[in-house]
C-alpha cells in the first residue's frame, strides 16, 4: 500500500529529522528508497524544485515526492506524515516548557541553549551564502542581457565572470540597510527585491 | 426549576442566561456572545494569516522565517518579548522535525492553545502544499522561466541579508553575560568550522545549562541563604544569568 508507505516514511522523516533543511533532505532519499522507483538525478531534481519554492524544504520535497509517486492522495499523504509526530511532539514540550518553567532542570535547559540560538542562525547564514549569492542563475548575467550587450569585457565581463553574482551582493548589501537601518518590513523588502529580481532574469 | 439551579450554583453565566430569558435581552446575549466568538475567530484568524504568510514568502523555510517571525511577533503585534522569542527559537530549534512547523505549531500553542497550534501550522503548511503541486505541473516552463528564476534567486539574497539581520538583532537578548558569548561563539565554531552534528552541539549545552543551574542553585542554597535573593527567586534563576538578574532590583 502505496499511501501506508509513504504516511510511514515521511512521519518517521518527522520524527528523526534534525537540523531542518538538507538535513533531512537526505534522510528522505533514504526512507523512500525501499519502495519507490526514483534515481539519484531524479531525486535531486525535486529537491531543486523545493529549494526554489517558498516554504519549508523539507516539506516541500516531502509534497513533491508523494504526489510524483501516488498523485494528489500521495503528497497529501506525504505532507501529513512530515506535519503530525512534530506537531504531537511540540505539543507536549510546550505544555511541559510551560508547566515545569521555573524547575532548575527545565530553566537551565533553556538558559543553556538560548546563546546557542544565536549561533545556529549565524551558522545558517554561513551554510547559505554559496547558494545564495554565487548559485546557479546569474541576476548579473540578465542584467547584462537585458541591457543588450553579450561583450566579455569592461562592466558585462565584469558582471557575469566575477566569482559572486554582483547582483545578488548588491542586493543582499541593501537589504541588510533597508532593513537594519530603514527599519523597513521584511515582507516589503522581500516583495521589491523580487521584483527587481523578476525584472533582471537569469541567464 | 431555574430558580433551583441558580440557588445551589450561583454561576453568574446561569443568571445572566436566566435573565436573559425573562427580560427579552437575548438577542443582546447572542450579540456579546457572537463578539467573543469574533474576538476569538480574529485571533485564530490572524494567526493563519501570518503563518500563511510566513509560508508563502520565505525560500529556505525554518531558519529564513526567522526574520520575519521576528519581525511579526515582536515589533508588529507584541506578542511576545525578545526573550520568549528567543525561548521559542531555541526550543524549536533543539526538536526534531521540520523547524518552520515547530515554530507554528510553539507560537500557536502559546498564542492560542491547541486549536491556535493547529491552525498555525496548517497555515505555514498550506503554501507550500498548494505551491509544490502547481510547479510540479509547471517545471518544464518554470524551470527555463527567467523572470520567476530571477524572482527566486533574489529572493534567496534578500532572505540572507534578513537572517544576519536577525543574528544581530537577537544578540543582546541572548547573550547577557560573558558565559552565554562563550557558548554562542563556541556553537558556531563547532558548527562551522568542525561539523559537529547540530544535535550534538546542542545536547552539549543544555547539559552544561542544566549543570551550571543544578550547581548554581545549590550553591545559592549554601551561600546566599542570609543574602537579598529570597530562596524560591534563586531557584528560578538560578544559572549563568542570575548574577545580573539578582543585581537589577537594587
Amino acid at each position: 500500500m502505496i499511501y501506508w508507505n509513504l504516511f510511514i516514511a515521511f512521519a518517521k522523516v518527522g520524527l528523526l529529522g534534525y537540523g531542518g533543511g538538507l538535513a533531512i533532505v537526505r534522510l528522505i532519499y533514504d526512507s523512500v528508497q525501499p519502495f519507490i522507483d526514483m534515481t539519484p538525478e531524479e531525486f535531486a531534481n525535486i529537491v531543486a524544485i523545493a529549494q526554489i519554492t517558498p516554504g519549508p524544504v523539507s516539506l516541500n520535497t516531502a509534497t513533491y515526492v508523494g504526489y510524483e509517486s501516488a498523485g494528489l492522495a500521495g503528497a497529501f499523504v506525504a505532507s501529513f506524515g512530515v506535519i503530525l509526530p512534530t506537531f504531537i511532539l511540540v505539543s507536549i514540550v510546550v505544555r511541559m516548557v510551560q508547566k515545569f518553567r521555573n524547575s532548575t532542570v527545565v530553566n537551565g535547559a533553556i538558559q543553556g541553549i538560548r546563546p546557542i540560538a544565536i549561533g545556529l542562525v549565524a551558522s545558517a547564514v554561513v551554510t547559505l551564502a554559496v547558494p545564495s549569492i554565487a548559485g546557479e542563475g546569474r541576476l548579473g548575467t540578465g542584467l547584462a542581457n537585458m541591457l543588450g550587450v553579450a561583450t566579455d569585457t569592461g562592466l558585462v565581463g565584469f558582471l557575469q565572470n566575477s566569482p559572486v553574482d554582483i547582483i545578488s551582493v548588491i542586493i543582499l548589501i541593501a537589504t541588510v540597510v533597508l532593513v537594519a537601518k530603514y527599519k523597513k518590513s521584511p515582507f516589503v523588502v522581500l516583495l521589491i527585491m523580487g521584483c527587481i529580481g523578476a525584472v533582471l532574469g537569469v541567464a | 426549576m431555574y430558580n433551583a439551579g441558580t440557588g445551589l450554583k450561583p454561576v453568574p453565566v446561569s443568571i445572566i442566561i436566566n435573565a436573559g430569558r425573562r427580560s427579552l435581552q437575548s438577542s443582546e446575549l447572542v450579540g456579546a456572545s457572537l463578539l467573543v466568538e469574533s474576538i476569538k475567530m480574529n485571533a485564530l484568524l490572524e494567526l493563519f494569516i501570518v503563518f500563511f504568510k510566513l509560508g508563502a514568502f520565505t525560500i529556505g523555510g525554518g531558519v529564513a522565517m526567522l526574520p520575519l517571525l521576528q519581525n511579526i511577533l515582536i515589533k508588529e503585534k507584541k506578542w511576545f518579548t525578545e526573550e520568549e522569542f528567543l525561548d521559542i527559537v531555541a526550543v524549536t530549534q533543539s526538536l526534531p522535525g521540520v523547524i518552520a512547523i515547530n515554530m507554528a505549531t510553539y507560537v500557536g500553542y502559546k498564542k492560542k492553545g491547541f486549536i491556535g497550534s493547529l491552525v498555525s501550522t496548517i497555515g505555514v503548511a498550506l503554501p507550500s502544499f498548494v505551491l509544490i503541486l502547481i510547479m510540479a505541473n509547471a517545471i518544464s516552463s518554470v524551470g527555463d522561466n527567467s523572470i520567476a528564476m530571477g524572482a527566486m534567486a533574489a529572493l534567496r539574497a534578500t532572505a540572507l541579508g534578513l537572517i544576519a539581520v536577525a543574528v544581530f538583532q537577537l544578540a543582546p537578548a541572548a547573550i547577557k553575560n560573558k558565559w552565554a558569548a562563550l557558548a554562542a561563539v563556541s556553537s558556531f565554531i563547532m558548527i562551522v568550522a568542525f561539523n559537529i552534528d547540530t544535535a550534538i552541539v546542542i545536547l552539549i549545552f543544555l547539559l552544561l545549562g542544566i549543570a551550571s543551574a543544578t550547581v548554581g542553585s545549590r550553591k545559592l542554597k549554601s551561600a546566599e541563604a542570609t543574602g537579598q535573593i529570597p530562596q524560591s527567586k534563586a531557584d528560578a534563576n538560578a544559572s549563568d544569568k542570575n548574577d545580573e538578574e539578582g543585581g537589577e532590583p537594587k
